[in-house]
């Protein structure tokens, strides 16, 4: 891709690495989460207060890195 | 019509196929509950493929060229069009057939309520058919605006060529007539007697297992539904001509866009309380079986959660058509445009938050009711803001009573009764009397048929020589409108005296001392299903021999009506401009929108 | 005026397409919230936070960590798409699909053991059927959508510039795996 075609986007995209290595970087989060989740649930009797967090952060990591939440709210605008 | 004919063999064939197999598979009998639900599912499949969904869009998933039907003339309105205008005119067809149908069934509910003891019909035939008269009236409240005028409607409004989603819009029609079908066959399965509510236990232990055919055309109606507004909502947020802002929008595109938020997430609340009365029923799962340890009071969140905002999708497309019909014919810019649609949104959300109010005599937490009390009082005050905007924009206006515009005022006078009974139904110490009892028939009956059904009444006459190319005929189309708003108010104002009398809903038989109004009721509920006779007579002849219709017989001032009557294909051979609001009525040099390259261009 | 052609649109369809299509998809996951929602809701009014006795504890956290890892696969296989990356396409969503089927398989087994300590009649079963029962529809219907454009990328379809049904169907198979970060917790843990 060369460098005209970079200026005219709004945005600059990202090369393929880099998103390669944010999605892994987020992925590596969600399965540590997930543990922590496990761990918490097996060792606390009625754990439900304390993995509300942990469902919330996974839900939004998802939504905002893997499903680009925001990206439909900044362009469905109009 | 090949299609159609591919359609009904492929459903039928799947549903014998399915069926058979499955109850080989079970060793039980094919009229068993898990035999009949996968005969329904692959009866859908089947009737879908056959319908086109194979032909014009599932083949491009499997690389092959799609070939879809390109059917000109009568015909198209039988295959997978995906023409909104086809669509909206096949939804209008269909649902004014429900509604004739649903009609005579209210007039076999009256007949046997004529008089006391069991005289026409038996008890048990009578909760068939009261059940079969609810839901196939409540689809018809549902989809019968939304569905028609919404489809046709939206996109001329907003200058756009089709909706967003074409191929979904036809898919959501072609899940119709399966719904129809399937509800009206169901008493070759013994039919279902829980009323439209489905209320556990009866819905899981009755033994008509026409219940089953209930659930799954529920659901699939639902599906419909949710389909269809989210193509409303995507079509109004993307698909306007420049500029046609959100404040130009017509308000009728308000309306159904508002409706269609409604439709989008609450539907799925009914589907899955269906689900759950269909697992507990075929799967042995125990969700509203007390034995079980299951709730039955969780169905009735489940499900008002759903169809109290349902009324609302119900009614704010007729609030569309009436506000629409109210501004052309009063020559006057529409009163408080701002406000109601901010009301418009506000009942979006407040609708959902209202529903335990059906609730008050069910033994839920007695915490609830204040809150539920108050926030249904609460919607009364934008209903009330939309009540201001009709009387409002008719004020000092010159007032052309033609058909649309009686009816729209039938609208207004029909809807007020339905909301002001409706608060003695929000208040807690009112409601605990009068729950269950025939008042609430009258209440609903004014909000359903005042709200929606004027609407709907009013929107076929306003828009006729729009999608037909054909005037009605003005004094049979006057004779009907008083007709139909006097034996309306014949019928159910007594229902209220005769609810606060003590006579039950959902009951055959009433206590002695009421059989004389009853007898009244039922003569003019007689005279009310006569009154669409001359509609169907009206709008059939009218159809086939009326005059030509001039492109605007109305003059008025939206998008829909600068273009020909019926629309060219694609609507609009050049994307019009908006240029202005669209109800600038006595304003010097207003201009709603420039269409260029019309049809009107030829001659 | 009457020489233009009669099926001309005045709008060309791309200026709206994109987003009408990816505003369509966001309602439709909207709605889907929804219907996991009431059946989630239906698990705690019936049968509160409580928890059978015999839980397959490892196999559930196993087939999250497979859900999880096909949600990363699938996301690889639209960034491969998004750089037209072919063979990187193809490969990713093999796995996600192959995931997707691993998941499936425990799903099953984890119900044959499930059949026998509570079955549908209980009523913690009654909601673990009916909530896994819908997302393993879900997962399914998800598997199917990745076969149709794994097959069609195979074929040459899609594109750097044109990607929107890969980018739809990953789309659809992260929700798939989002209703799960509910799911799980709800009917495992807490």
């Amino acid at each position: 891709m060369d460098t005209d075609e970079q200026l005219e986007r709004p945005v600059p995209s990202s090369t393929q690495q880099e998103k390669v290595r944010l999605g892994l970087i987020v992925a590596a989060a969600l399965a540590v989460l997930t543990l922590i989740e496990y761990v918490i649930a097996v060792g606390i009797d009625d754990p439900l207060i304390w993995l509300l967090p942990f469902v919330i952060a996974k839900f939004a990591l998802i939504l905002e890195y893997f499903m680009h939440f925001s990206a439909v709210l900044g362009k469905g605008d109009h | 019509m090949r299609a159609l004919i591919r359609a009904v063999s492929g459903g039928a064939g799947g549903y014998v196929i399915a069926a058979f197999v499955t109850s080989l598979i079970t060793g039980g009998s094919v009229s068993d509950g898990v035999p009949v639900t996968f005969g329904y599912i692959f009866a859908l499949l089947g009737w879908l493929h056959g319908i086109g969904v194979w032909n014009a869009w599932a083949r491009e998933w499997f690389g092959l060229p799609p070939k879809p039907d390109n059917a000109k003339g009568w015909t198209r309105y039988f295959t997978f069009s995906t023409d909104h205008k086809v669509i909206g005119s096949q939804y209008l067809v269909t649902f004014l057939v429900v509604f004739l149908v649903g009609g005579l069934m209210a007039m076999v509910i009256r007949l046997e309520l004529a008089g006391t003891g069991e005289g026409f019909i038996d008890a048990d035939t009578y909760n068939k058919v009261m059940s079969m008269h609810g839901i196939l009236m409540v689809a018809v409240a549902v989809a019968a605006v939304l569905g028609s005028f919404g489809n046709y409607l939206v996109p001329l409004m907003i200058g756009a060529d089709d909706m967003a989603f074409p191929r979904i819009n036809a898919l959501s029609f072609w899940l119709i007539p399966p719904v129809a079908i399937s509800l009206l066959s169901a008493p070759l399965l013994g039919s279902f007697e829980a009323g439209w509510t489905a209320y556990p236990p009866l819905s899981v232990v009755a033994a008509g297992d026409g219940q089953l055919l209930f659930n799954m055309g529920v659901i699939t109606f639902g599906l419909s539904s949710i389909l269809g507004g989210l193509n409303i909502i995507t079509t109004v947020a993307t698909m306007r001509a420049p500029g046609m802002t959100w404040g130009r929008l017509p308000i009728f595109v308000w309306a159904t866009f508002s409706a269609s938020l409604l439709s989008l997430v609450i539907t799925q609340f009914f589907a899955a309380s269906l689900v759950l009365i269909h697992l507990d029923r075929v799967a042995g799962t125990t969700f509203f079986g007390a034995a079980g340890g299951g709730d039955a009071l969780l169905y009735e969140h489940m499900f008002w959660f759903y169809s109290h905002p349902a009324v609302y999708i119900m009614v704010l497309p007729g609030f569309g058509v009436a506000l629409e019909v109210i501004t052309h014919f009063s020559r006057k810019p529409l009163f408080a445009y701002k406000a109601v649609v901010g009301a418009f949104l506000t009942i979006v959300g407040l609708s959902s938050l209202v529903w335990a109010h059906h609730m008050f005599t069910s033994g839920m937490a007695a915490y609830l009711h204040a809150p539920f009390m108050v926030l249904t009082e609460a919607i009364s005050v934008p209903t009330g803001v939309i009540f201001l905007s009709a009387v409002g924009t008719m004020w000092r206006g010159k007032l052309w009573m033609q058909t649309p515009m009686l009816l729209a005022g039938g609208w207004v006078f029909n809807f007020l009764i339905g909301g002001i009974t409706g608060l003695f139904l929000a208040d807690v110490a009112t409601d605990v009397q009068l729950h269950d009892s025939y008042f609430v028939v009258a209440h609903f009956h004014y909000t359903i048929i005042g709200g929606s059904i004027f609407g709907l009444l009013a929107a076929v006459f306003f828009w006729f020589p729009k999608i037909t190319g054909r005037m009605y005929n003005e004094t049979m189309g006057k004779i009907f409108a008083v007709w139909v708003s006097v034996a309306l108010a014949l019928v159910f104002i007594p229902m209220f005296w005769v609810g606060v009398n003590g006579m039950n809903r959902r009951v055959n038989d009433y206590q002695q001392d009421l059989e004389t109004a009853n007898n009244f009721i039922s003569w003019m509920a007689l005279l009310l299903g006569l009154s669409f006779v001359l509609f169907a007579v009206n709008l059939v002849w009218s159809a086939l021999r009326g005059p030509k219709a001039p492109d605007n017989p109305w003059g008025a001032s939206t998008l829909e009506w600068q273009v020909s009557s019926p629309p060219p294909e694609h609507n609009f051979p050049l994307l019009p401009e908006v240029v202005g609001h669209p109800y600038d009525y006595g304003v010097p040099d207003a201009q709603h929108a420039v269409v260029g390259g019309s049809a009107k261009s030829e001659d | 005026m009457a020489l233009a052609a009669p099926a001309a649109h005045a709008r060309a369809e791309a200026t709206y397409r994109p987003q009408a299509n990816r505003l369509g998809l966001w309602l439709f996951f909207l709605s889907e919230t929804f219907l996991f929602s009431a059946m989630i809701s239906a698990r705690f009014v019936t049968s509160g936070t409580d928890t059978p006795e015999h839980l397959n504890q490892p196999l559930a956290l196993g087939i999250t960590i497979v859900l999880l890892l096909s949600s990363i696969s699938a996301y690889l296989s639209e960034n491969a798409i998004a750089h037209d990356d072919r063979a990187g396409f193809i490969r990713y969503t093999r796995i996600t699909i192959f995931l997707g089927l691993v998941f499936t398989a425990g799903v099953v087994l984890e119900w044959q053991e499930a059949l026998a300590d509570f079955p549908a009649g209980t009523i913690y079963g009654s909601a673990f059927f009916a909530l896994i029962g819908l997302h393993a529809f879900h997962v399914v219907t998800g598997i199917m959508a990745l076969g149709v454009v794994l097959n069609l990328g195979g074929k040459g379809h899609y594109g750097s510039e044109d990607y929107w049904p890969v980018e739809g169907t990953v789309k659809y198979w992260h929700l798939v795996d989002l209703m799960w970060v509910v799911i799980y917790p709800s009917l495992y843990l807490f």
